[in-house]
């Protein structure tokens, strides 16, 4: 009971003294809540603009900051696009190497120190390297062309004040063998000849344009990956030319040109039916990695840049012409005397004979100069001269090739006027053609009259082999009859088997040729140099190729067309027919020449 | 604490009189504010009203407090796994390109050797000879096969079971 009367006093102390304890403002204390409101309101206004300064204001500058840490774009796989054979062989490629630049005011150790981690990888001694370093504060150049491995090696050391600079260099994988169409790039990796200059623009490849993520570590992220094929700009230049053909092409003209000490000599190899080239070798050439150390006029090649006066290989298509005019029959009779004169001009054979009355084939067999001044006699030279112009005599062919040169003739009133101007077209001299504006001529008799443009290109080609691009040629033309085609070609076809062509024969095949050995014009005048030539249209029976081979200045009394040209197409053809696998047309001859009986038809 | 701090029997709530102009006039006119009771032991004290708005958050707020924390520890493998597999793909993205590079820099060094393989067979030919006609085989091509005359379909003869039963 006691404790009860205890706890109730208790409980009205408590009350009573809660009834009386009544809140006391401090002094000061609605002065203090008033600034401590303030110092609320007036952060909180700070931090609005601070989030609108960044947000806003400041949003492109920051933007851009994040962007340059989170995201790059991808390297570039190439600088130019590869260039390769119609195989696929490579012919040019980039290969990525680095240039390696020093900045010691960035080193964070010692010079030396740097220097003898730096010196093992790059092969350099210790001292060199010190000095390099010494020479100035920032942006030395130490080293270039450093492959990827040892790049990797440099940059493993992660030493700060080393920069290594990403670029390309150009190989030419097969060196010397085609520099003369697929030229060489200089060292800032420009085009300076052959397709490297004429296509320079195609070769760019676009450098990649997505931008991509990485994290901190440097690792690409997916998240922004493009979603097509990363190779799909990967191109590549897809020539007609075949490397095999080529080497064959060049060992043949080398050892002639060794053989006859002789100044350069050309071989063509062209598809009749397109113009594609399958191999256009000149000697001498150049190494196109080391094409500072070569004779700059190497950089043009003479097969398309050059001139010359074409001789005895024209000789067929002035046949052409003069059946094309109707001035001629194939079984025309002329009469070679031997030597005759003309304007007073004194015109022989080349070896002074005398063939009496002989059929066109004859003219052609034995190369007679008079002969041909006979049927082109019977050609209006106003004819004649319209007919050199359609046949593209003065101008280019056209060619994907650059700095090609278009060929000189007599203009019209001289040509008409003058007896003796037709009369040495006649037999090929007295105008100029370059070699491959040669094989085109005779590649319009070999596939039945029409004029096609020599070209090496086949195209721009993606990974999938679908073509993307191809160059701009000029179109087709007919400038023969395929009636006036195939006389000529027949005609040729007796060159080799009866005439000066023989020495091109191929057991087994037939093949039309015709030889040239032409006087070199020199200050106004003929001079003793020779330029022997030989050009074959393979095979008889329905030409696919022309090859054509010129020899400029070869030495000795026996230099002829016969002798140095013809033996250089006969090797290009026994290539070409293993290239191509073009069965023989007369087995027999083969069955003689190896003692073997040929299969026989599979059943 | 006036809502909590009641006097038995409760006085009229004053709740309503927000304005203080109200407030001022009621004391004026009316009779004199009950002063604050103190609660006494074993007084039941009743929680206060709760309108339905606020029972409504409140009922929101139980549920979405665990949903959040479930969802907080769902998300973070989830991240986890991203993260993870974006940092693999870039492995393997670098580790592609490196395999790239070699494919690049083999073709080079290949075709250098075929190069360098055919130049040494022409210095030095080691009884290699150029391929020519002369010796190579060449095969015929397979003569057309000839046309068969179509097979006639093997005619049999369906002749009626005389044996079978026509009905039963």
């Amino acid at each position: 009971m006691s404790a009860s009367i205890t706890s109730k006093s208790r409980r009205a102390a408590i009350e009573s003294r809660l009834r009386n304890t009544k809140p006391v403002n401090l002094p000061g204390y609605q002065g203090r809540l008033i600034w401590v409101w303030l110092a609320l309101v007036v952060g909180q206004f700070g931090l609005i603009g601070r989030l609108f300064w960044l947000q806003v204001v400041e949003a492109p500058r920051l933007s851009k900051m994040a962007q340059s840490q989170r995201l790059l774009k991808l390297s570039p796989k190439v600088a130019l696009h590869p260039i390769v054979d119609r195989n696929g062989n490579i012919l040019a490629k980039d290969e990525p190497t680095f240039r390696l630049f020093a900045h010691p005011l960035m080193f964070k150790e010692d010079k030396a120190k740097i220097a003898e981690a730096v010196a093992p990888i790059l092969k350099l001694s210790v001292d060199e390297l010190s000095k390099l370093f010494s020479s100035g504060e920032t942006g030395i150049p130490i080293v270039r062309d450093l492959d990827q491995k040892v790049a990797k090696q440099v940059r493993d050391l992660n030493l700060d004040g080393l920069e290594l600079n990403q670029e390309w260099i150009r190989t030419y994988p097969q060196q010397d063998l085609m520099s003369g169409i697929v030229g060489y790039v200089d060292a800032d990796h420009i085009g300076q000849s052959g397709l490297e200059y004429s296509f320079k623009s195609s070769l760019k490849a676009k450098p990649p344009s997505n931008w991509i993520s990485e994290d901190g570590r440097g690792n690409l992220l997916p998240e922004r990956f493009p979603m097509r094929p990363l190779n799909a700009d990967e191109l590549s230049m897809k020539l007609t030319l075949d490397s095999r053909l080529q080497w064959s092409a060049r060992t043949a003209l080398y050892k002639k040109l060794n053989q006859y000490k002789a100044l350069r000599g050309s071989v063509i190899v062209m598809n009749v039916q397109d113009g594609s080239i399958l191999a256009l070798a000149s000697e001498p050439s150049f190494k196109p990695a080391q094409y500072y150390k070569a004779d700059p006029a190497l950089f043009r090649n003479w097969a398309i840049a050059d001139l010359y006066e074409p001789g005895s290989t024209f000789k067929p298509i002035n046949v052409a012409i003069a059946l094309e005019a109707g001035a001629i029959k194939p079984d025309t009779v002329v009469y070679d005397s031997g030597h005759i004169s003309v304007g007073g001009w004194p015109i022989q054979n080349n070896d002074g004979s005398a063939h009496g009355a002989i059929n066109i084939t004859k003219v052609l067999e034995v190369s007679s100069n008079i002969g041909m001044v006979r049927i082109m006699e019977q050609v209006k030279r106003a004819t004649y001269f319209e007919f050199l112009k359609k046949i593209g005599i003065g101008e280019i062919t056209g060619t994907d090739l650059p700095f090609e040169t278009a060929g000189s003739m007599k203009d019209k009133a001289q040509f008409i006027d003058y007896p003796i101007e037709a009369a040495t077209n006649a037999f090929g001299q007295g105008f100029s053609v370059t070699p491959i504006q040669m094989a085109q001529l005779h590649a319009a008799i070999a596939n039945g009259g029409l004029m096609v443009t020599p070209h090496v290109t086949q195209g721009l080609f993606d990974p999938s082999g679908k073509l993307v691009s191809k160059p701009n040629l000029i179109p087709t033309r007919r400038v023969f009859s395929e009636k006036t085609a195939a006389s000529v070609r027949k005609m040729m076809d007796s060159v080799v088997q009866n005439g000066t062509g023989q020495p091109a024969k191929i057991p087994g095949y037939r093949l039309g040729g015709k030889t040239g050995t032409a006087q070199k014009a020199g200050g106004g005048s003929y001079r003793n140099a020779r330029i022997t030539s030989f050009v074959s249209l393979f095979p008889s029976e329905a030409p696919k190729y022309v090859v054509f081979a010129v020899v400029d200045e070869p030495k000795g009394d026996d230099a002829f067309g016969s002798t140095v040209a013809a033996p250089i197409v006969k090797a290009v053809l026994e290539t070409l027919i293993s290239v191509d696998g073009i069965p023989p047309s007369h087995p027999e001859e083969l069955q003689k020449l190896t003692g073997t009986a040929p299969p026989k038809p599979a059943q | 604490m006036p809502a909590a701090v009641q006097n038995k029997p409760r006085s009229k709530p004053t709740r309503g009189l927000a304005n203080p102009s109200e407030r001022s006039r009621q004391s004026q006119s009316g009779p004199s504010p009950t002063p604050l009771q103190l609660l006494r032991h074993g007084d039941p004290v009743r929680s206060p009203d709760k309108s339905p708005g606020l029972r409504l958050l409140v009922k929101l707020r139980q549920i979405s407090t665990p949903i959040a924390l479930i969802a907080v520890l769902g998300v973070l493998p989830l991240y986890a796994w991203s993260v993870s597999t974006q940092r693999s793909w870039g492995e393997r993205y670098q580790n592609h390109e490196q395999l790239r590079q070699d494919v690049q820099r083999w073709l080079t060094e290949t075709e250098t050797r075929k190069h360098d393989i055919t130049e040494q067979a022409e210095l030095k030919p080691q009884g290699y000879v150029p391929q020519g006609p002369a010796n190579s085989i060449f095969l015929p091509e397979m003569a057309p096969r000839p046309a068969h005359p179509p097979i006639p379909p093997a005619r049999v003869q369906i002749k009626p079971d005389v044996n079978a039963p026509l009905a039963y």
